[in-house]
């Protein structure tokens, strides 16, 4: 695959030039289709589908064949088994747009009484949307307290982003329909008695099936931080290439700094590099490309989220290599047995309400240091918000027994994490994420949380896929100090935050203490983990009220205050 | 950092006799060891082309000869900024410069510390908030790889 996903359309009676503008906002792409009723636009990464009656496309962050992958079914059948979002129509001329079964390619939709405008890039419908731009203020304060936003929320009121097997049907005629499908993860539960070992070998399996799919379209480029996950994909990627008859260092593994005070990640992953025999590339970011590293993610993100911002050096170099970047999201959540519910509460026997609660505050612990930094009613609106739309998601997996871990993926992993992988990397090159296969989440599903625990997992994993990586310890197992300046906590950074905050409709939201603080004491705010995500969505918030000033119906984020 | 981990040797590196290439897994070993013990690691630049040696993206510091002509210090200052680079006449100088750059920062925390202690600051607050948690329970902490 050549090209990066990019996609916009319109389904029903819209207006058909804003589908063309957005398509050359997103730098061209061919018309796929353009029926009544329909409008497709798409680089390579949109692709036809074999469809047993009508037509259908089907595209994700590396868009698979669909032909070689049976893809032939429903649209349902499509987005579970190969994890595509795409537009199907029936002969008789309706058609549906569908999310993936993980949802982790983006589309956003705006709908009208008539038609449903779409495109895997927010910024498209948002900068060609008719008339002001409302400011959906829930969303952002979600962005602020959470991280992103929930429940398909965006930054503005009318576009929303599809959620996992989500989709909109038009009828000849007709106006949109919005529905959910049954989620196939929701329907897995545990198997009592079930060993992760005994899954051991299909999970591989299924990953080196996910992976030799892709290295049949070209090179690959894994994304090596010598964690868990990571490591099994380059070590797969590697038993690929050397299939296919390369020799391992012509594979070349992608490692960069997460910026957390140490270098062991980028240690780790030289180790694996070595042990496979493969190349390593250390992209770092340069300490004077900070606030453009921060704007470029910005805007990729639609301003949603800035959890990877350190992840744009690497995101633009691989934007000159060729093939398929491979990253490790989901790992984590699916196979690490990570986010577990609070051993207190468990212990306690607590009853669904209190893991609600539980979970909700680890979500939400940024706003920990809000009442600290932030203006006056900032930390409770910031908390009332995400709770709302937090309750809609995780009180109905309340007491499912795998509901720690979909909670986590639904709040967590999916509006925020997978922007990395799915808007920055995969703004660069076609991204596959083959962890969130479902021949992958499907089976680790079938493990209860607790078998997981503390990546128990991993160690039978790695050994699976070359039982040397069980040997090399990972960037975790040997942290004991954070030496390092952090380029996104140097006094630079906090000189460029400060002005840009300050200089913006955010600072209403601002507290004293930040308000009246100089450089160095923002400084030392960025130091800290949860004032620093606090800072970083003012500063998201900053960025686009500048970008949107003309447009938006209000620019005072003052409605952030209110309860 | 412990105060410990402060005074161990730092790791200086000169390109001159490293893989421009690739990370040597010796060099990784000795990179790994200094990181678990605090110590700095600093990389010995006297050229642009010294900069795109592997090591420069995990060191601690990177050193400029004092001779060398403005526009490379400028160029290492705006590539790792002026918190990570030193000026020193040599090596073995920009090894004591890194030395003492540490024991200023230590003396800077110690006196923050002491300060917040003084005033019932942030120290306080996180010993009330850990006590108040220890009461309530504490939230589950992430597994390895959970952030993904």
């Amino acid at each position: 695959m050549a090209e990066t996903t990019r996609v916009c359309g319109m389904l029903g009676a819209g207006d058909s030039e804003r589908v063309r503008r957005m398509a050359r906002a997103a730098g061209g792409g061919e018309v796929v289709v353009e029926r009544p009723g329909l409008l497709l636009i798409g680089s390579q990464g949109l692709r036809p589908r074999p469809a047993t009656t009508g037509e259908a496309w089907a595209f994700s962050t590396a868009t698979p064949d669909p032909a070689a992958l049976g893809l032939s079914g429903s649209w349902e059948q499509a987005a579970r088994d190969g994890d595509v979002a795409g537009v199907a129509r029936t002969s008789e001329g309706t058609t549906v747009l569908h999310s993936s079964l993980s949802g982790v390619q983006p589309l956003y939709v705006e709908q009208t009484r008539d038609a449903v405008y779409f495109a895997t890039r927010l910024d498209l419908l948002v900068d060609t949307a008719s008339g002001p731009l409302t400011p959906d203020w829930n969303g952002w304060a979600q962005i602020i307290g959470i991280g992103a936003p929930l429940a398909g929320r965006t930054t503005v009121s009318g576009i929303r982003r599809l959620g996992p097997m989500e989709h909109l049907d038009v009828a000849p005629g007709g106006s949109p329909r919005s529905g959910r499908t049954a989620w196939p993860w929701e329907q897995i539960t545990p198997e009592p008695g079930l060993t992760p070992e005994e899954l051991t070998g299909d999970v591989v399996d299924a990953l080196r099936d996910q992976v030799g799919q892709h290295a049949a379209g070209g090179p690959l480029q894994p994304m090596l931080s010598g964690g868990p996950d990571s490591r099994m994909l380059t070590g797969l990627a590697r038993e690929a290439a050397v299939a296919a008859g390369a020799a391992p260092a012509a594979l070349t593994a992608w490692t960069t700094s997460s910026d957390t005070g140490t270098t062991l990640e980028e240690l780790t992953a030289a180790r694996i590099a070595a042990d496979l025999g493969i190349r390593q590339r250390i992209v770092s970011g340069r300490h004077d490309g900070f606030s453009q590293d921060f704007l470029d993610y910005a805007e990729l993100t639609g301003h949603q989220a800035s959890f990877h911002v350190w992840l744009m050096p690497v995101a633009r170099e691989l934007a000159a290599q060729a093939g398929t970047v491979l990253d490790g999201l989901g790992g984590g959540v699916f196979l690490g047995g990570g986010f577990p519910d609070d051993p207190q509460a468990l212990a306690d026997g607590a009853g669904p309400q209190r893991l609600l609660e539980t979970r909700f505050g680890r979500l939400a612990r940024y706003l920990q240091v809000a009442e600290e930094l932030l203006a006056p009613g900032a930390a409770d609106r910031l908390a009332a918000a995400g709770r709302e739309d937090y309750t809609r998601i995780a009180e109905p997996l309340a007491d499912h027994p795998q509901g720690a871990t979909l909670t986590a993926y639904l709040t967590r992993t999916l509006p925020g994490i997978s922007m990395a992988p799915a808007a920055v990397l995969g703004g660069s090159r076609p991204t596959a994420v083959p962890i969130m296969a479902h021949q992958v989440v499907s089976q680790a599903l079938r493990l209860t949380h607790e078998s997981k625990r503390e990546g128990g997992w991993y160690p039978d994993l790695l050994r699976r896929v070359r039982p040397s990586f069980g040997e090399i310890p990972t960037a975790a197992d040997l942290t004991t100090v954070r030496q390092h300046v952090r380029r996104g906590a140097a006094l630079d950074a906090a000189v460029w935050y400060r002005e840009l905050i300050l200089g913006s409709p955010a600072a209403v939201l601002l507290g004293e203490k930040l308000r009246d603080g100089d450089a160095e004491l923002w400084r030392r705010q960025l130091a800290r983990t949860r004032a620093q995500h606090l800072i970083r969505g003012l500063a998201l918030l900053a960025l686009w009220l500048r970008r949107y000033e003309d447009r938006l119906t209000e620019t005072d984020p003052t409605p952030l205050l209110r309860g | 950092m412990t105060p410990e981990a402060d005074l161990a040797a730092p790791l200086m590196l000169d390109p001159r006799h490293l893989d421009s290439e690739t990370l040597d897994p010796h060099l990784v070993d000795d990179l790994v060891r200094a990181e678990q013990q605090g110590a700095p690691s600093v990389l010995w630049v006297t050229r642009a082309e010294d900069l795109s040696v592997p090591v420069a993206a995990v060191v601690t510091h990177v050193a400029v000869p004092t001779s060398t002509e403005a526009a490379l210090q400028q160029e290492v200052r705006e590539r790792v900024g002026p918190e990570r680079m030193l000026l020193a006449p040599t090596l073995e100088a920009a090894g004591e410069a890194v030395r003492a750059q540490r024991e200023q920062e230590r003396a800077r925390r110690e006196a923050e510390r002491a300060r917040a202690a003084a005033d019932g600051g942030p120290l306080l607050r996180r010993v009330v908030r850990r006590l108040v948690r220890r009461v309530r329970g504490r939230p589950a902490s992430a597994s390895p790889g959970s952030g993904r």
